[in-house]
């Protein structure tokens, strides 16, 4: 992987040597536009992460350098009192914790069942594969918002062939838990699951069949090739995947608000609205301060997910401009 | 099974259980004639089965892989579809809590989509509004994104660690954040006005100043319209082009250097070279990254359409209105990329074809 990936480079700085050979009475020109280059680039990430320094430097303010109309971004007293005040609020460790199981629980079990079902598309010609595949599109352009009274309702009478009425003589109602995320996520239904399910068709799709064809002659049987051949050779795009899915599932409003909104089971997302319900309590309560509330309670929220793409960025760029959607 | 005439159903029945034996079975005589065997039921069975041959055989295991989302699609997704298409054209009558039961409407079937699109005059102006300014950011996207690819794609120092940044808002710019700005907003409309105005003063190089530069070259009002909206939206249209930005790099570094070669041997200059290889080699990825972006901004929070439909659902309860405009919005968003889609394609080129 590495080799093919070093190979372009070697050649184009080959390219840009011969470039610059041909102008180089016009090296000035080359600086100048690196230089141009330089600024253009360092505007456009001040301007992504501005707003996540701001939040930083609010966090710091101590509630009279709030008040205080000179005090901009740089405190006078340093105070870590809105970042205690805001962990109070969010419930933070608690919902830190619930966040992390329903991120590891659902982005494994979407990784698994996306993959098993991109293999199915990628590699067998199977009768109403067109239309099934037409599906798995049409789930991915419809916006949620459209079943989502209709999803919730489903759930909240959840009566899945039949069985519940069966054993439990009633429709069970399975929101307010994580039961609602297990099922879409094994069902491959789940948000953006039909995104994953095409990029890893494409990358499974460019695999040889000589690999296939070599397991099946050596006695395997499918679902032996795909776990023993074909799933170590998708390590890297799955781990892809799982990255996409954990980040996705944590930043995630819409489904945590439908599925946990009201129940014991809160994730940070939710918890951001529990600053709002924590104000009024609050006597010294100004505008700015509630803003600064805010603004640590989003930092709190974005931060472990900030360390875990420090990590894994070269993931989650990588697996994109590998996963075949460009050949 | 023992007293069947036929010795090679044995193999093909060990081999793979495609189709269903069928489930009444005539019953098996001792002796057949040859005219009797061939016009059994199960004859034909066998017949059909060895039709298949190793290969589409192979090919049913495929169902077994896809079992999870054809369960998922059929079982929960479907009814939730439909269902939400029965609310539309009923009126909901909740009862005892949380039960709710359908009925029709008394004003005929199509009562809410009548609603809609004759009825509310913001709904119909919302979509035209809504598809104008995405028009606007697909173009915009595109050529932003195009341009910091061709940028990022050179050698320049510290390229790694600019694609990194670049895509960081994929990750973390999301719903949440923009859902707890919004409550700033609105709680603190004051401040941020303030914070503006006393902004604007303090630099040349803003909205305004633009403007009255446009102005004082006399630009006519809708070239300056436009641009003053994508300075205005720079921020959002940077946190939405990370993916495109990602894949036309992909494409970028995908182009064989050796055209650049031989055509600056040939003696074209950089500029040439952008437009006729770098250009229609990129052309795919182009039709890739517009329905991307049109899918993506008709879904994203903030949508006009979306958060209307939205704010049906959560302060108004109005779940037939919102089911029948999510339904209209549907068909607007399907009809624009079937018209979208076969224009760009008549521009992208392909190498293969």
């Amino acid at each position: 992987m590495e080799a093919t990936e070093k190979m372009p480079v070697k050649k184009q700085s080959r390219f840009a040597r011969k470039m610059r050979s041909k102008m180089a009475k016009s090296g000035l020109v080359q600086l100048s536009s690196n230089f141009l280059c330089h600024v253009i680039l360092i505007g456009i990430v001040f301007m992504i992460l501005f707003p996540f320094i701001e939040k930083l430097c609010t966090m710091f303010l101590s509630y009279e350098d709030l008040a205080d109309t000179t005090v901009q971004y740089v405190p006078k007293n340093w105070s870590l009192d809105t970042l205690r005040e805001t962990m109070e609020a969010m419930k933070y460790w608690t919902s830190l914790t619930h966040t992390v199981l329903l991120c590891v629980l659902s982005s494994v079990l979407q990784t698994l069942s996306c993959t098993l079902v991109a293999y199915g598309f990628a590699r067998y010609k199977f009768p109403g594969r067109g239309i099934l595949f037409a599906c798995v599109l049409l789930v991915l352009l419809i916006p949620p918002q459209v079943i989502m009274t209709s999803l919730f309702m489903n759930f909240s009478f959840f009566n899945f062939l039949g069985l519940p009425t069966l054993i439990a003589g009633a429709p069970i109602n399975i929101t307010k838990g994580v039961w609602p995320f297990i099922l879409m996520s094994v069902t491959a239904i789940a948000f953006k699951n039909s995104l994953y399910i095409y990029m890893l068709r494409q990358f499974f799709r460019g695999l040889p069949t000589e690999i296939e064809e070599a397991g099946m002659i050596d006695g395997s049987g499918h679902f032996g090739v795909f776990f023993r051949l074909m799933l170590p050779n998708a390590v890297p795009m799955m781990v892809t995947i799982v990255l996409f899915a954990f980040s996705w599932q944590w930043t995630d409003n819409y489904y945590s608000a439908l599925f946990l909104d009201g129940g014991e089971f809160l994730p940070l997302s939710l918890q951001l609205n529990a600053i709002k319900a924590y104000l009024p309590n609050d006597t010294r309560i100004t505008p700015n301060y509630r803003e600064a509330l805010v603004g640590t309670g989003i930092l709190l929220v974005i931060a472990p997910l900030f360390l875990l793409y420090l990590v894994g960025q070269r993931f989650f760029v990588q697996g994109i401009s590998q996963s075949g959607i460009v050949g | 099974m023992a007293n069947e005439p036929y010795e090679n159903d044995q193999v093909v029945n060990d081999v793979e259980q495609p189709v269903s034996q069928p489930e009444a079975q005539p019953q098996l005589q001792e002796v057949y004639t040859t005219q009797e065997a061939l016009s059994h039921p199960q004859t034909k069975q066998l017949k059909k089965l060895r039709y298949f041959d190793l290969s589409t055989r192979r090919n049913f295991m495929g169902y077994w892989f896809i079992l999870p989302f054809a369960i998922g699609f059929l079982l929960i997704y479907l009814p939730a579809l439909i269902e939400a298409f029965r609310f539309s054209t009923h009126d909901i009558i909740t009862s005892s809590g949380t039960m709710y039961t359908l009925e029709t409407n008394k004003e005929g079937l199509w009562y809410y989509y009548n609603t809609a699109l004759v009825k509310d005059p913001d709904f119909i102006r919302g979509i035209w509004e809504s598809m104008a300014s995405m028009l606007l950011n697909v173009v915009i996207i595109i050529i932003y994104s195009l341009l910091m690819a061709t940028i990022l794609n050179r050698n320049i120092a510290g390229k790694s660690f600019y694609r990194a940044m670049l895509f960081l808002p994929v990750i973390v710019a999301t719903g949440i954040i923009a859902t707890a700005e919004n409550f700033e907003v609105t709680t603190n409309m004051v401040q941020d006005i303030e914070a503006a105005s006393a902004g604007a003063s303090g630099s040349i190089f803003n909205e305004f100043g633009i403007e009255q530069l446009m102005m004082s070259l006399n630009i006519n009002d809708t070239l300056s319209g436009i641009v003053i909206a994508a300075i205005g939206n720079l921020y959002g249209i940077i946190t939405c082009s990370g993916v495109q930005l990602i894949i036309f790099l992909a494409g970028l570094q995908s182009i064989s250097p050796s055209i650049y070669e031989s055509a600056t041997v040939e003696g074209a200059t950089w500029w040439e070279s952008f437009w006729k290889i770098t250009i229609p080699m990129i052309s795919p990825l182009i039709l890739v990254n517009t329905v991307y972006t049109i899918v993506d901004s008709f879904t994203q929070y903030g949508n006009q359409v979306m958060d209307e439909i939205y704010k049906l659902i959560s302060e108004n309860a109005s779940y037939s209105d919102a089911a029948a405009r999510s339904f209209v919005y549907l068909a607007v968003v399907g009809v624009l990329i079937a018209i979208v889609v076969p224009v760009v394609n008549k521009f992208v080129f392909y190498e293969n074809k």
